[in-house]
């Protein structure tokens, strides 16, 4: 064991509250930060013994809170946690996307301004990028901001924020110049959440469950010193952060749904042999047996594609072109896993509320419905093979 | 367990890649199948030289190292090389008696029986020191000094060498003109080898490793000409790798041959009969799909004996159904998973 795993373990043994073992259905379950509540005394002595080490932001710098970790270590201090179930002390679009993003490309004031207020969980991020009219096609966004002395007035809207509603700030993409190419104009702006002038309406899904929003903006004022990278060449600063979106989406599926793809420890190939049951010939229903084989095997070699990635970057190289397609596999197979869950329950599947169903079954009938959109959302399916076939095979425009 | 090359894997690999792509070009493959060869002698003997069969059966504390296998027979793969390479590293497991891999002196390994689909049990029967029964589609009878046959006795089953002088010998003509008999045996004489079913699982199972590096080096080969294709053919004033419709499908093969290589390397490090299903599973489909896909996309020209993309297209099919089709390791790993 390296010497930091045993550390580790020694201190989750004596930090990590008992009531908090096998409470995390996944390794990206835990603490939004900001407005959200803790669900229990455990819940926030968990966090705030965290947040004194520098847990809460394993691998970032001190200066910022951060304990500085290895990418080995931060990569053992997750294992030991979801080897635990333990719910993460933080997570949200701070840590994983803005905070990232200052890290590499946002001026000292800028990092020392909302950096520590991210580690310590005080504010909650949302991501302002798609708009009515700019889904796939991100980079035709219209939301506009213009100059005014020291500040940007911005008008427009944007949708698909998760969780608008409950965040303090936005990173958001806006439209300072109209001449030459759409990429080129964009600028990258922080926008405090409770500026006046702002709107937050949420969307309601298939699901029933409402993470996204709808922000509108009229006449809101933000100053120019909450500019990330340069004006108008926010695209760029953007890009570097879907990229990086697209590879935790992948990770998160797999990693998930590895472990636990119904609910938390219960498994697909579980669920089928205790509603199907086996015979001498395996699962009694040879057709689903062969839809479930394929499905765990897919899973099997995505598994252990993302695994050959970590093994890349450990030693030294870059993720591989193999690491494009995670996105676009693990959605997809997270889809049809939904779906193959369904077919097995049979009624049971059809439930929306009520008592006839079991808590499981409705849980696991509105997940197939929340997966709809995941070929959807961070980029479709569609966009990322476009992007696979040009920037990885070389294929022409 | 680490899933890229080791150091000295990648050397392997390396080299390996250098001599096929110099010695052993696709054209080569074609000439010998112009020739009525099945296998080539000389080539074989390069190999040898060179220390191929012996590297790919020393890096390890057992003797049988499958990464140094899979390093070095998926660049031979992408060209075709054939060449009874695995058969040898075969042979050094179920009879080192019968083997120097030094001189590539191996016994060819008879297993299965007609009607099999996959499966490794076995009909043919040793009763008073001679054996009768008939197996089928051999590898490498031709190259080899023995032959080595899985038959029951005694109620078991195990493994008995028999010289090639007393087996009636067919050689097959199969579409990927390698070289591959049925043999017959009426009261051969035969020796009994130290092996049981459990060293037969063995056996096979990296042998299929060892046949999943070499399907891996196949699509990729597949894949890289048709990416060239696609960006040299023009019609409607492009070229056909700006459609759409042909992009997605393209990338499809890439992710394809991504999946497959994980569980390549998956299965080497640790050849458990789950992880060997999981590789052969995947690489027969993926590289059944890059042959289909890479003849679509080539168009007319596809389906032309002229062009050498049909060489993967046969090949692939031979390799997807040998050491068992994908359902037979899908339904071995649900058994090997409890459903």
């Amino acid at each position: 064991m390296s010497d930091f795993r045993t550390e580790l373990v020694a201190w989750l043994e004596e930090n990590a509250p008992k009531s908090l073992h096998g409470t995390a259905s996944s390794p990206f379950q835990g603490h939004w930060g900001g407005k959200s509540e803790f669900p229990s005394e455990d819940h926030r002595l968990w966090f705030e013994r965290c947040l004194a080490r520098g847990w809460t932001a394993p691998n970032w710098p001190k200066t910022y809170g951060g304990a500085e970790l290895s990418l080995e270590d931060a990569r053992v201090w997750q294992e030991e946690l979801f080897k635990r179930h333990l719910p993460l002390p933080l997570v949200g679009f701070g840590l994983t996307m803005i905070g990232p993003i200052l890290l590499a490309a946002g001026s000292e004031e800028l990092k020392a301004a909302h950096l520590p207020g991210i580690v310590s969980g005080e504010v909650r991020w949302c991501q302002g990028y798609s708009e009515p009219g700019a889904g796939s096609d991100l980079a035709s966004l219209r939301t506009k901001a213009v100059r005014d002395g020291d500040e940007f007035v911005v008008n427009g809207q944007k949708i698909w924020t998760s969780h608008a509603d409950l965040s303090d700030w936005i990173f958001c993409l806006v439209r300072t110049n109209d001449e030459g190419v759409k990429q080129v104009g964009i600028t990258f702006l922080l926008i405090p959440m409770n500026t006046p002038g702002i709107t937050i309406r949420p969307i309601p899904l298939i699901s029933g469950a409402s993470p996204f929003c709808e922000v509108f903006f009229e006449d809101v004022r933000a100053p120019v010193a909450n500019v990330v990278g340069q004006v108008d060449q926010g695209w760029k600063v953007a890009k570097a952060l879907l990229a990086h979106e697209r590879t935790m989406v992948g990770e998160s599926i797999a990693a998930g749904g590895a472990r636990a793809p119904i609910l938390f420890t219960y498994t697909l190939r579980d669920h089928a042999i205790d509603v199907i049951g086996t015979d001498e010939n395996g699962l009694r229903d040879a057709a689903v047996r062969d839809e479930l084989v394929r499905s765990e095997m897919e899973m099997a070699a995505m598994k252990l594609t993302l695994e050959r990635t970590k093994d890349r970057i450990r030693a030294g190289d870059q993720p591989g072109p193999e690491s494009s397609i995670f996105k676009v596999v693990g959605t997809e197979l997270n889809m049809r896993r939904w779906e193959l869950a369904l077919k097995i329950a049979d009624q049971d599947a059809l439930g929306w509320e009520g008592d006839a169903y079991s808590d499981r079954n409705i849980a696991m009938t509105r997940q197939w419905l929340r997966s709809r959109g995941n070929s959807i959302e961070g980029g479709t399916s569609e966009i990322q093979r476009n992007i696979i076939a040009r920037r990885v095979l070389g294929l022409p425009k | 367990m680490t899933l890229i090359l080791n150091e000295d894997e990648q050397m392997l690999a390396d080299g390996a890649k250098d001599w096929a792509d110099n010695e052993h070009p696709l054209s080569q493959f074609r000439a010998m199948r112009d020739a009525g060869k099945t296998w080539n002698p000389g080539l074989w003997r390069s190999l040898i030289e060179l220390g191929y069969p012996a590297m790919g059966a020393s890096l390890a504390n057992d003797g049988l190292d499958l990464g140094g296998q899979v390093a070095l027979i998926e660049p031979l793969g992408a060209n075709l090389v054939a060449t009874p390479l695995i058969s040898a590293w075969v042979s050094a497991l179920i009879d080192p008696q019968g083997t120097d891999l030094v001189s590539g002196k191996f016994s060819a390994f008879a297993w299965m029986e007609a009607g099999a689909r996959g499966d490794r049990t076995a009909s043919a029967l040793v009763e008073n020191g001679t054996i009768t029964g008939a197996k089928q589609a051999v590898w490498d009878v031709d190259s080899a000094k023995a032959i080595v046959v899985s038959a029951l006795y005694n109620g078991h089953l195990g493994l008995f060498r028999v010289a090639k002088a007393d087996c009636t010998i067919t050689a097959l003509h199969r579409i990927d003109h390698r070289d591959t008999a049925n043999v017959a045996f009426d009261g051969a004489p035969c020796t009994r080898l130290a092996g049981d079913e459990a060293l037969l699982n063995t056996a096979l199972d990296r042998a299929t490793v060892a046949l999943c590096a070499e399907m891996l080096g196949g699509m990729t080969s597949a894949m890289k000409m048709l990416v060239t294709y696609l960006c040299e053919r023009r019609q409607f004033e492009s070229a056909i790798g700006s459609f759409q419709a042909v992009q997605h499908r393209t990338v499809d093969c890439f992710i394809e041959i991504e999946l497959a290589r994980s569980t390549v390397l998956g299965a080497a490090r640790d050849p458990t009969p789950a992880n060997v299903s999981l590789a052969k599973a995947r690489c027969s489909d993926a590289y059944v799909l890059l042959a289909n896909e890479a003849v679509q996309f080539h168009g007319g020209i596809g389906v032309t004996d002229e062009h050498d993309i049909g060489f993967h297209l046969k090949r692939a099919r031979v390799c997807s159904l040998t050491l068992g089709s994908s359902d037979w390791h899908r339904r071995r790993w649900a058994v090997e998973h409890g459903y």
